[in-house]
């Protein structure tokens, strides 16, 4: 396990293919056709949706605590395209 | 309200409890079939709600009235088409916003909604307190019912509320904003114009629709035809809102349903601290790990094959003993008492219908294994998660993450791998696996490569037997890059993108049924492809090929139809070095299955002269012999159970277990007589041993495989694969063959 820097500055967006595990991150954006789009927002993700990750693979496939109700996994295709804001975890 | 049948449906997302509340409603009256034309399953029931007969019906799970799947599409057109008398919505409420999306949908379909809320015991758990009457008047009186597992009067408040529902469905209005709001009206108006169309759908839900650009919908009017102008209309509106507004019409509708929602939420549910970690966080996170996953997952479907094929093995003997010792004694003695001793219909029956139908059934307990252990991953909740851990393996060769599953049941059996590709969504990802699946050396072929790796090559016979199992990965491996990459070219692999369960205890109702199923819909479908072949490969075996009908079951050999045949097909395979009549036969035995094929050469090498004398025997004697078969293969399993330990522990390099013994040291089974030794040994080069090894690998694995095909895919996909296998095991065998020649390899 490498060191990870405390951020301090306001973090920056970043693909979800990114975020380590236990991050809590908000969806910033989805950049993908409409229909994958339309897909997500159906299973509960859409822009402002806070969630956790439960498992990062670094650039692999992600599983998400959706607004903490519901468990998604994502495949590495689309991780890739889900930008999120990292947000302060009230726990750590 | 009309006295005909009055219909009720329940809808909901995947995975919150709607079977279960639909088989407390309609308990012992259901029925489980297939949606026309789909393998998707349809449940039915009958209810009497104070004396008025009810007929529900549980639709698949979906989480929107926009379809992707199979099942999605199913539940849409039966709400659209059949226009029920009562939709009960199947909410979880521990999950509550989510599911509220579907809700609302199908309150702006305008069709009669009773919400059932479920699950409200794993929301209080994690701090969710909801409030039924307040839910219901956000909801414009939509009745809300709770039906959690284990909450009192469950079933009757359900009914009554379905007793009571208003037949005039209270329309639900969600405001979209008024640049949409504008275009939704226009689009209403124009659907209301056209009298078919307000007929048959929700104006202003079909104008959101067609807006959201649904595509699946669009088809659907397209193929109803006419409706082109409308299409066109609602996509020059999507562009107009887009140019105003910036953003994609489908995604401002998203958004406005889940604000919409989250004004529902709002004072309905109260949330208290929540537990943010689960146990099934916690345990995904190793069983998940990113350098954990695999090893897990590999180690599981180790256990998983290991099961399949040596757990049931001592009860595929019991059934084989039971075909080949009392059932065809007491045919045979029936058939005496009514005087068909000895005659040709003796024959089909014991050599043709037993024997065959016999040689399949004896894979009902392989089965049996799989399907349990199947069921059993399905039910716990991993199965969902292994897709996830084989996700990146998977997209590299362009298939989906669930598809390696499939994969690996073939090494079991063809026949059970072909359906374990219903776990798949995307139907051309199940053609995909199914098609690879059979280069998967199954069980049935592994026999055929002991018999010719002694043969001919002794003590290195393990070598061989390693190479066939490689090269039908490699040759499944180039499949899947010639169907993805060429035939499928530009396709795009459907995203991963599924919701994991929570984990949990697997239910014994739910593993028991899905056996039932499974195994009952092998026994008749394969059943009858087996008989069927077995019949008409017995009639080719007695009818002569020349001479008259006369000697019709008193046939030579090599004078039967059959041979006539095999001798046929002999040229085409003699580039591969075995084009004997007798190697053409046993190959198209084995077409039937492989375990043929040894029984096949031992009858036309060896000859008929060795053929065991039924021994006499009583009928107690008989009925003995099948309980004491059978309590010995109950010990056996338990001791393959037991010895999936030592088995799995000895993968750690530099350990060595032994096995576990219940009975006593068990006899090495006998494959070959030594004069089928000597036989194949004089018909045989040991380089068309090999080749003939590599075509017994890749053709056709069986009659039962083609007719899973069948079943799952139809004809057309059935035949492309038997097709092509044939092809592919001719080339190979053919490649082998003369590449060895030219090296100079088994000439000797």
């Amino acid at each position: 396990m490498t060191m990870l820097a405390k951020p301090i500055e306001p973090a920056a967006p970043l693909p979800l293919s990114m975020v380590t595990s236990g991050q809590t991150v908000e969806l910033v954006e989805i950049r993908s056709g409409h229909r994958l789009r339309r897909r997500l927002a159906e299973l509960g993700l859409h822009v402002g949706t806070p969630m956790r990750v439960v498992q990062g693979t670094l650039r692999g496939p992600v599983i998400l605590a959706v607004k903490d109700d519901c468990r998604l996994a994502l495949g590495r295709g689309i991780t890739q395209r889900i930008i999120v804001m990292p947000t302060a975890s009230d726990k750590a | 309200m009309p006295t005909q049948s009055y219909r009720i449906v329940l809808a909901g997302n995947p995975n919150v409890g709607k079977s279960t509340l639909f088989n407390a409603l309609t308990g012992a009256s259901q029925h489980v079939g297939n949606w026309p034309g789909k393998t998707v399953e349809k449940k039915e029931g009958r209810i009497d709600i104070q004396g008025r007969e009810c007929f529900v019906v549980d639709l698949p799970g979906t989480y929107s009235l926009t379809a992707y799947s199979i099942e999605e599409i199913i539940s849409r057109d039966y709400l659209i088409d059949e226009k029920p008398n009562a939709v009960v919505a199947v909410v979880d409420a521990s999950n509550l916003e989510r599911n509220l999306y579907l809700v609302v949908q199908l309150l702006e379909l305008e069709v009669p909604v009773i919400l059932a809320l479920n699950m409200t015991d794993i929301a209080t758990k994690r701090g969710l307190n909801i409030d039924p009457a307040a839910l219901s008047a956000r909801l414009g009186g939509v009745p809300v019912i709770e039906t959690t597992h284990g909450q009192l009067n469950r079933v009757e408040q359900l009914k009554d509320a379905i007793n009571r529902l208003d037949s005039a469905p209270r329309p639900l209005r969600v405001d979209y904003g008024s640049t949409l709001e504008t275009e939704i009206a226009a689009l209403t108006q124009r659907i209301i114009a056209s009298p078919d169309l307000a007929a048959r759908y929700t104006p202003r839900w079909l104008a959101v629709q067609l807006l959201e650009d649904d595509d699946n919908l669009i088809e659907r009017l397209r193929a109803e035809g006419g409706h082109d102008h409308l299409i066109d209309a609602a996509a020059s509106a999507a562009a107009r809102i887009e140019a105003t507004t910036e953003e994609e019409a489908a995604t401002l509708i998203a958004d406005h349903r889940y604000q919409f929602i989250a004004s529902i939420v709002r004072g309905t549910v109260i949330r208290g601290t929540s537990t943010s970690e689960t146990f099934s966080d916690r345990v995904d996170q190793i069983v998940t790990h990113r350098t954990w996953g695999v090893p897990i997952f590999l180690l599981l479907m180790w256990i998983v094959f290991q099961f399949t094929a040596n757990v049931s093995a001592p009860f595929v003997e019991f059934t084989e003993m039971l075909f080949e010792g009392p059932l065809t004694r007491w045919t045979v003695a029936l058939l005496g008492v009514v005087g068909l001793s000895e005659t040709w219909f003796e024959s089909l029956l014991v050599d043709g219908v037993i024997a065959g139908v016999g040689g399949v059934l004896v894979f009902v307990p392989v089965l049996f294994a799989l399907y349990l252990a199947l069921a059993l991953l399905e039910d716990s909740g991993y199965m969902a998660r292994s897709a996830f851990v084989m996700d990146r393996f998977m997209t590299a060769l362009g298939l989906h993450g669930k598809s390696f599953l499939p994969m690996m049941v073939g090494f079991g059996c063809t026949v059970p791998a072909i359906y374990a590709t219903r776990t798949l969504d995307n139907e051309t990802d199940r053609k995909i696996t199914a098609f690879l699946t059979p280069f998967m050396s199954c069980g049935a072929r592994l026999p055929v490569y002991v018999l010719f790796g002694t043969v001919f090559f002794g003590s290195n016979s393990g070598t061989l037997i390693f190479a066939m199992y490689v090269t039908g990965i490699v040759v499944a491996l180039l499949t899947s890059l010639l169907l993805t990459k060429v035939i499928y070219r530009g396709r795009i692999v459907p995203p991963l993108v599924i919701e994991l369960p929570p984990y949990r205890l697997p239910a014994l109702r739910t593993v028991s049924r899905d056996i039932r199923r499974r195994v009952g819909s092998f026994v008749t479908n394969a059943g009858t492809v087996i008989l069927a072949a077995s019949v008409v490969l017995w009639f080719m075996l007695s009818v002569p090929a020349s001479g008259s009908l006369s000697q019709f079951n008193d046939v030579e050999l090599d004078n039967s139809v059959f041979s006539a045949l095999s001798k046929g097909i002999a040229p085409v395979l003699s580039p591969a070095g075995f084009g004997t009549w007798e190697a053409s036969g046993a190959l198209v035995t084995g077409l039937i299955a492989k375990e043929v094929v040894i029984a096949t050469m031992n009858q036309i090498y060896v000859g008929e002269d060795e053929e065991e004398t039924l021994e006499s025997s009583t009928f107690v004697d008989d009925l003995g012999e099948i309980v004491t078969g059978f309590g010995e293969a109950l010990i056996l399993t338990g001791q393959e159970i037991v010895n999936i330990v030592p088995r799995t522990l000895n993968l750690i390099p530099g350990l060595s277990l032994p096995d576990v013994q219940f009975l006593g040291g068990g006899e090495e089974e006998e494959l070959a007589s030594n004069s089928l030794e000597q036989a194949l040994r004089s018909a045989f080069t040991p380089l068309a041993a090999v080749a003939f090894t590599v075509f017994i690998l890749l053709y056709v694995p069986c009659m039962a495989t083609v007719g899973a095909m069948r079943q799952e895919f139809g004809w057309r996909w059935a035949l492309y694969q038997s097709g092509y296998m044939l092809l592919v095991a001719w080339l190979v065998a053919v490649i082998v063959y003369q590449g060895g020649q030219l090296l100079g390899w088994g000439v000797a």
